[in-house]
């Protein structure tokens, strides 16, 4: 992989009151690199500072400490805008706008043409399958709705760096097909995209590369693969054996000097592996794990 | 009014600020980070620079179109409704309007309604829709597209004004069409922009000495603002007009002049027959005086009355272009041009004689004016309604600028109440200022010395005993009329922005007293508001807190 699109270094975020009392640690010095064309995922337990990060990246909230290099600019560049999507935790849209209007609105924003405005709002109207809703109000939608015309609108620029926060809540489990579908597209297309997540098969089925993140710290960072790869084992899976069969795997693998640990089907083990780095942080707070190191059970 | 001070004067005052705030955050920034936080105080502000420069109308537009369109689904313009309602029923409460000036009412009303029924809607507007948008996060989603946060107050401002405009037009237009319904028949000419230039009036014991000797008589009514002239002696009331030139008067023989003097009678007389007074011309240089003729002053009415009831016009002297009069030491009169004989470098001088013996007659310089040609009265009406526009305008700024950093109640509250501390405690205030940085003490002295006066229980006229607490008290109140003075320039006085005495009393808005500052003050504000806007987004996380 080639240069990097985000680079985080150190970042530390403290929340403070009215008087300028720290009130939450949010993140807590945070390092990591996102590269060009890679789905990088951000995922942690509520409240470890995704959103805040990902706010960070984008301008909205002044990191306490730190620095922020995001497609090459400092991120309170709003030129740096220009080749970015960003879908909000919560579709934070015009209520009062139908759908044509909500993109007509934002392509102004980039100084589209009207033609281009027009041809993107309709393949974009199309892509989150909206066709037949593009006239009513947004108050009128429904969750999953308003999710789907958030994508819409985050993409009405054909953004290099997508910036997607929890991009499949609220939606079902086709709606939830579609955007992975259309996130390993943008992947396709040589975009990046970043997301955070709680739905842990998600993440597992598009991204490249994934940060756990606990109470603002890093804990795990790596190549979801090689995270997920237990070390010491090796997994077969084989079409359905017969108890005589399965006797004499055993057999062999005796002779081996290995033993059969389990016969199931696989499990969903980045499920495992957050849960594990979620035990393991509460246990010994401040621990880290080195690139590519995971939790051990 | 002298533009050129008064823009140096806001120059003033607005670099100071900028220096005041500059000053602020870089000792801030450097308290707080060192010479980092120096560095990043100059990033912040290069950066704001081109921000407030470098806008993309496209981008504001697209702001503005928004802003109305909330507006629009927030039922904004449902307040032109309830003006119709207003209207049609507002013909029952205007019963008793004055016989002598029965148009002055509806006009008054019209303007009065619309203008205080307005002004809250664009504070409301102006005040409640940033602050829902941050805490809506909507703006989230506008500030992470490339959008400088200065296009999003200008654009958010434009929006505003965009929806008062649509508004204030249709109301309006409504009035403007109701008040020419519903003025009686009788009064129609009443409406009118009549174009006044005035002049400056003084009265003295006699034109023939040397000195003038002015003459400081009240007849015992302290609210009046006339001096009296006794009648069949040398006393007269003089009017000189600058600036007159034929040009002004295009194609009509007649100038017009209109007269209000007050009479006054020592004695009852014949009250069917009006006290009278005598107009002359006078050339300053030669002393050569033309009489213009003899004229009864309007007694019975002080109340302004330029068109009588039956559509005689009334208290108009006429003064031809041509004119004759009795050289010096010749016996018979030679004929004169008004403009080339009598108006010396565009000055034009008329005196006043009351010519009823013991009678006495009262003016002051307000009483006499030159009336060009009229104008109709939508150009009047127009004008005062463009200057309402402006007033909005300048309501929206700072409601929107207020509500660039304080929530939607408290900068409803804000911008209310610099507006209402603005139009109606301003005057006092100013002439306090005045009678202190012009006669170097003001009654009662300043806060300090009022203060020390209360619990002293002395009166406020009789004089502080010289003493060093004295003069120490003196200091500091020199300290904070000095701050006052400042401090009032930030404070915004909406009465210049209305045209309803003029148009209401029958004459056209005046370019300089009313439009043109108008126009100055918004613009004036408009500027620093945009700025502490535009840094006031900038510089806070757009988080609801
Ligand atoms: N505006 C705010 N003011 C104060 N504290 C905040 C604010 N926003 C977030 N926090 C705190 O910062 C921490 C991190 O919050 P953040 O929203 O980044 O978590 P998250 O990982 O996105 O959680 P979730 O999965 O629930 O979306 C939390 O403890 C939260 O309470
Ligand atoms: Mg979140």
């Amino acid at each position: 992989m080639s240069e990097s699109v985000i680079e985080i270094r150190n970042l530390t975020k403290i929340y403070r009151d009215f008087w300028g009392r720290a009130k939450v640690k949010a993140v807590n010095s945070l390092s990591l690199e996102v590269k060009k064309g890679e789905i990088f995922g951000l995922l942690g337990p509520n409240g470890s500072g995704k959103t805040t990060t990902l706010k960070m990246l984008l301008g909205l909230l002044f990191p306490t400490e730190g620095e922020i290099k995001i497609l090459g600019k400092q991120a309170h560049d709003v030129s740096k805008n220009e080749k970015i999507g960003y879908l909000p935790e919560e579709s934070y849209l015009y209520r009062f706008l139908n759908a044509d209007e909500t993109l007509e609105f934002y392509g102004r924003l980039f100084n589209m043409p009207a033609s281009l405005r027009k041809e993107r709002r309709d393949k974009l109207i199309e892509m989150v399958g909206l066709q037949h809703a593009r006239k009513r109000q947004l108050k009128e939608y429904s969750k999953g709705m308003t999710r789907r015309i958030g994508l819409a609108q985050a993409l009405i620029n054909d953004p290099e760096l997508v910036i997607l926060d929890e991009p499949t809540s609220g939606m079902d489990p086709l709606g939830t097909r579609e955007v992975k579908d259309l996130i390993l597209k943008l992947r396709d297309q040589g975009k990046t995209v970043v997301m955070s997540s709680h739905l842990l098969a998600d993440v597992q089925d598009v991204c490249d590369r994934i940060a756990i993140l606990y109470g603002g710290e890093l804990k795990v960072l790596g190549d979801v693969k090689e995270l997920l790869e237990s070390k010491g084992e090796t997994q077969l899976v084989t079409s359905k054996l017969d108890p005589s069969a399965l006797a004499e795997v055993e057999a062999v693998l005796k002779k081996h000097g290995a033993a059969l640990r389990s016969s199931s089907s696989p499990t969903a083990s980045l499920e495992e592996l957050f849960l594990r780095t979620v035990e393991e942080s509460k246990a010994r707070p401040g621990r880290r794990y080195a690139p590519g190191e995971t939790p051990k059970a | 009014m002298n533009f050129l001070s008064e823009i140096t004067t806001w120059l003033v005052v607005v670099l100071a600020l900028g220096a005041v705030a500059g000053l602020t955050g870089i000792v801030t920034s450097w308290l707080m980070a060192g010479t980092r936080g120096v560095k990043m105080f100059a990033g912040v502000l290069s950066r704001g620079i081109k921000d407030l420069v470098l806008l993309s109308p496209r981008r504001i537009f697209a702001i503005t179109s928004l802003t109305v369109r909330e507006s629009v689904r927030r039922k904004a313009l449902w307040i032109g409704a309830v003006f119709l309602l207003l209207f049609m029923f507002a013909g029952w409460f205007i019963g008793d309007a004055k016989e002598s000036t029965p148009a002055k009412p509806y006009i008054s009303f019209v303007m009065t309604t619309t203008r205080w029924m307005l002004l809250p809607v664009a504070v409301l507007l102006s005040c409640w829709g940033l602050p829902a948008d941050i805490r809506d996060r909507s703006l989230h989603t506008v500030v992470t597209k490339p959008v400088r946060r200065s296009e999003v107050v200008l654009g958010r401002i434009a929006g505003y004004v965009a929806v008062m405009t649509t508004l204030l037009l249709g109301v309006s237009l409504v009035g403007f069409l109701w008040v020419q319904r519903v003025v009686p028949e009788r009064a129609q000419r009443q409406l009118v922009s009549r174009v006044p230039i005035g002049g400056s009036g003084r009265t003295v014991k006699s034109t023939s000495t040397e000195e003038l000797e002015e003459i400081r008589r009240n007849v015992g009514d302290q609210l009046d603002i006339r001096q009296f002239i006794e009648g069949a002696t040398t006393e007269r009331a003089i009017f000189v007009f600058d600036e007159i030139h034929e040009d002004l008067f295009p194609g009509s023989d007649d100038i017009r002049l209109e007269y209000r003097f007050e009479a006054f009678r020592s004695y009852k007389g014949d009250l069917n027959t009006e006290i009278e007074f005598a107009a002359e011309v006078v050339n300053e240089k030669t002393k050569a005086r033309a009489a213009i003729g003899v004229y009864p002053v309007n007694e019975f009415s002080t109340e302004f009355a330029h068109v009588l009831n039956d559509g005689k016009e009334e208290n108009l002297i006429l003064l031809s272009r041509k004119l004759t009069y009795i050289p010096d030491g010749a016996d018979a009169p030679i004929e004169a041009d008004l403009f080339k004989d009598f108006i010396v470098d565009g000055q034009l001088k008329v005196e006043i004689a009351c010519l009823d013996s013991q009678q006495y007659l009262g003016a002051n310089s307000s009483d006499l004016f030159i009336r060009l040609p009229d104008r109709p009265f939508a150009s009047g009406f127009w004008k005062s309604i463009f200057a309402m526009w402006l007033a909005l305008v300048l309501t929206v700024t700072i409601g929107t600028t207020s509500s660039c950093f304080l929530k939607g109640p408290v900068s409803t509250l804000a911008t209310t109440g610099l507006l209402v501390l603005g139009t109606f405690l301003k005057t006092g205030l100013l002439s306090r200022l005045n009678d202190f940085f012009l006669q170097g003490q003001t009654l009662g002295g300043g806060p300090v010395e009022a203060f020390f006066r209360t619990i002293w229980g002395m009166n406020e006229s009789s004089p502080m005993d010289a003493s060093p607490t004295t003069a120490a008290i003196q200091f500091i109140d020199g300290v904070v009329f000095n701050l006052l003075n400042v401090f009032q320039h930030l404070i915004p006085s909406l009465t210049v922005f209305d045209g309803t005495p003029y148009i209401a009393n029958g004459f056209d808005v005046p370019l300089s007293t009313c439009i043109l500052p108008s126009l100055f003050i918004t613009i004036g504000f408009f500027i620093p508001c945009y700025i502490i806007g535009y840094f006031a987004l900038q510089l806070r996380e757009l988080e609801a807190k």
